[in-house]
């Protein structure tokens, strides 16, 4: 059986020898797909896709995150970072307190409560209320 | 012999790939989780469309939610915090609370990532079954990602709590230098 393999192997081989231009441009193609496949499937498993805005379906979020964008704008002229060299006293820890607090306070612990998947959110409840 | 030899290991790797089927963290889940009740499923089917534009949406919020906290957690985490341990080290005061802590945000942080990804992949889905054909199937859906995101909010939780440590921490820490 492996000789069989091997021998139309072979063959097609030669084929392609006689036609080199052809072969170039299908091998060309072949690893053009086979790349295309490659990234996508990264982008899939890395994680940006669930960070990527411009999906087509995220379309709400969008107008949301440029809205905010432009509020932050304003804010973001006044804020620092914190450097990673220098003294450390207490001018330093007051500056440092800060920057925290006011990263702090923009994060939210309950971000994703169980609400909007819950049988009452989504009208099935188990009853005959509605 | 050879023809025999190849068919043999043919068929044994047939088997093998043919047997082994992995038991999926889902699998495991929707056993122990709560099943559509017949009124349930004639809810789902109903409501199918405002159920599939709901989640929808919530797809669209989650996203937003996760790239701000995302945001936010990562200059929390690399611009703040880690450039205070390095001013403290180069400082060689000791700040072994504040790194500890920094070391077990750092930690949650990548599984808050990591557990993101999986609630979205399951979240998408869901949002992409035909819930009017298979309500069953569905519900369990429905249930595993109600599972996912319950695991999020606990991610989410932690990392707060971490935060709020840290800052208690620094406290001390700004003691100790008075």
């Amino acid at each position: 059986m492996f000789n069989k393999i091997k021998s139309r192997f072979l063959k097609y081989a030669n084929k392609a020898l006689k036609n080199q231009f052809a072969a170039f441009i299908t091998l060309s193609i072949v690893i053009a797909i086979s790349l295309m496949w490659l990234s996508i499937w990264l982008y899939n498993e890395s994680g940006a896709a669930q960070l990527d805005l411009s999906r087509p379906s995220y379309q709400a979020a969008r107008e949301e995150a440029a809205k905010e964008k432009t509020e932050k704008g304003k804010e973001s002229q006044t804020q620092e970072d914190f450097a990673a060299d220098g003294v450390v006293d207490e001018k330093a820890i007051k500056q440092f307190k800060e920057l925290y607090k006011s990263r702090l306070d923009k994060v939210k612990s309950d971000a994703f409560r169980a609400d909007p998947l819950s049988d009452a959110s989504l009208h099935i409840l188990d009853n005959d209320a509605e | 012999m050879k023809i025999l030899y190849s068919r043999i290991f043919i068929a044994i790797s047939a088997s093998v790939l043919l047997m082994g089927s992995p038991v999926l963290a889902e699998d495991v889940k929707s056993d122990s989780a709560k099943k559509a009740t017949a009124l349930q499923g004639q809810k789902i089917v109903r409501e199918c469309k405002n159920i599939q534009n709901q989640l929808g949406r919530l797809r669209s919020n989650d996203a937003l939610i996760r790239v701000n906290l995302g945001q936010n957690y990562e200059v929390i985490s690399s611009r703040l915090m880690a450039n205070l341990n390095t001013r403290i080290v180069s400082n060689k005061l000791n700040g072994s609370e504040l790194v500890a802590l920094s070391a077990e945000f750092s930690e949650n942080l990548e599984y808050f990532r990591e557990n993101y990804q999986i609630y979205e992949r399951d979240l998408t889905k869901l949002s992409h079954m035909d819930c009017s054909k298979a309500a069953d199937k569905f519900y369990d859906q429905l249930e595993i990602v109600r599972y996912q995101r319950s695991e999020l909010n606990f991610n989410t939780t932690k990392l707060h709590e971490i935060a709020e440590e840290y800052q208690k921490a620094l406290e001390r820490f700004e003691e100790t230098i008075k």
